[in-house]
């Protein structure tokens, strides 16, 4: 393929749709709205197919060690090749027992890994977050503050939770408050450099 | 070894048992703790009780099996809320995990009982994530072509009605991931914005309530407790509120006794790597 169709194409396509999105957003275009709708619809499309691609993608790398037989690895490839298989026919096919499978052992396996990680969050505020300096007290004071705010039973104690909750509401909220401003700023940053063609990550470029 | 050294290395393997017990303890023997109502959760009750019959509501299922703990009984709540007041529903997802989970939950909540296509509706899985949000705001029937169970959305009569986002009255978003491209979506289009999140978030979803781009929330399973409380239809929100408060109370504890025994054996010099 020509480097004129492996990057510059793909960045005068995205540059142009940024631009018509970015100005038909503030200047009314007649016949405008049904573009950006279109797009939009193309973008889903587009998206399904990627859900595609990355289902082959997975099929092609634990295909790869299961033939080749890779130490430690190939019957991880197998289980999640038969789990895939499986939950795909029975979608297809048995629609019952792919619900079955989906409510009793997908749903059960992800909340046990999360339970899993959620025993390691108790050990490791005991054995790891110590008060080392002052601002590991202050991180402390609010990991406390919050803990006691969220349980249920300490908004029956007058004043209990509050501390908790102003620290949340005020400068909790003032902090993320900024936090999303300057992610704003970064990311209209990242869509200028987009537009000029500087970010090219998506065409396989090494930015 | 000294009794503080002791507490200090204390095996984790304790920790594990104690947090277990304290988490079996409460559904085998309910200590019915107090569940006080905050003031998120009042102001999502208030929008979706202030509809009128056959308002069309929307909730998203944006999680997988993780968080369904977590979330799942929020989209119960008020889904059963939902059903009481005689609302339509109409349920999509735009995270994989969620379209098998929306079929589950409205089944649970008792829409069963209503007629499919007619009451309520299940869209399914919409790709795209922000992208797919942003055209099923301005065009839900220009995104999905057929719901959940493959009928063409023109079959389907309670589609009639619903167009875009302003065909709702009301609109909770469910999700264990980012709440801003949902607001960024879905708020400031004259629709009651209402937030289904884990704990974790919920400093988040105070700003954006402070800031009026969301109605209210329901903050974690916590959340869910208080609106079984307001409906007065307790379910496995408010039994698991005993869990919260002993296991939140735990971690406290935890966290002042950690330090307070490492303090004391780092001041100690007699104690290996003490001062």
């Amino acid at each position: 393929m020509s480097n004129f169709m492996r990057t510059q194409f793909p960045i005068a396509i995205f540059i142009i749709c940024q631009f018509y999105i970015f100005f038909e957003f503030f200047i009314p275009i007649p016949g405008g709205p049904a573009l950006t709708s279109l797009l939009g619809k193309w973008v889903v499309c587009v998206s399904n197919f990627a859900l595609l691609l990355g289902a082959l993608n997975l099929i092609r790398f634990h295909g790869k060690n299961i033939v080749k037989q890779t130490k430690n690895e190939w019957y991880h490839g197998a289980i999640i090749l038969v789990s895939m298989t499986a939950m795909f026919v029975s979608g297809w096919f048995f629609k019952p027992l792919y619900t079955w499978l989906y409510a009793n052992i997908y749903t059960g396996l992800n909340t046990a890994l999360m339970c899993y990680v959620g025993f390691y969050f108790y050990s490791a505020m005991y054995k790891t977050f110590k008060v080392r300096n002052f601002e590991s007290f202050i991180t402390l004071f609010a990991c406390i503050t919050m803990l006691i705010a969220n349980a249920p039973i300490s908004g029956t104690v007058w004043g209990l939770a509050d501390i908790g909750i102003w620290i949340a509401n005020v400068p909790g909220s003032g902090a993320w408050r900024g936090f999303l401003m300057s992610a704003a700023l970064g990311m209209f940053a990242v869509a200028i450099r987009a537009a000029m063609g500087l970010e090219r990550a998506y065409t396989g470029g090494s930015d | 070894m000294s009794l503080l050294e002791k507490i200090d290395k204390l095996d984790r393997r304790i920790i594990f048992l104690i947090l277990l017990l304290l988490c079996f303890f409460p559904v085998l023997m309910p200590l019915g703790l107090p569940v006080p109502v905050s003031p998120a959760t009042t102001s999502a009750y208030n929008a979706l009780a202030t509809l009128k019959p056959n308002d069309v509501i929307c909730i998203t299922f944006d999680y997988a099996g993780g968080s369904a703990a977590e979330l799942y009984p929020q989209n119960l709540v008020i889904l059963k809320h939902a059903l009481k007041l005689n609302l339509r529903a109409v349920a999509v997802s735009f995270s994989v995990g969620g379209l098998e989970l929306a079929d589950q939950c409205l089944a649970e909540a008792g829409w069963g009982s209503k007629t499919y296509g007619v009451d309520y509706v299940n869209l399914g899985f919409v790709s795209g994530t922000e992208t797919g949000m942003a055209a099923f705001v301005k065009d839900i029937q220009a995104t999905i072509s057929a719901d959940a169970r493959g009928t063409p959305l023109s079959q389907i009569p309670l589609m009639n009605d619903v167009k875009n986002i302003n065909s709702f009255k009301y609109l909770a978003f469910t999700t264990s991931t980012s709440q801003d491209m949902y607001v960024r979506q879905f708020s400031g289009k004259g629709v009651p914005i209402i937030g289904c999140i884990q704990s974790l978030y919920f400093s988040v979803l105070q700003v954006y309530m402070g800031s009026g781009q969301i109605v209210g929330f329901l903050n974690g399973l916590r959340g869910s407790a208080e609106y079984e409380v307001m409906i007065k239809e307790l379910g496995i929100g408010a039994i698991s509120m005993d869990q919260a408060s002993l296991t939140h109370w735990f971690a406290v504890l935890l966290l002042i006794m950690g330090n307070i025994t490492s303090y004391f054996v780092r001041k100690n010099p007699r104690v290996k790597g003490g001062k």
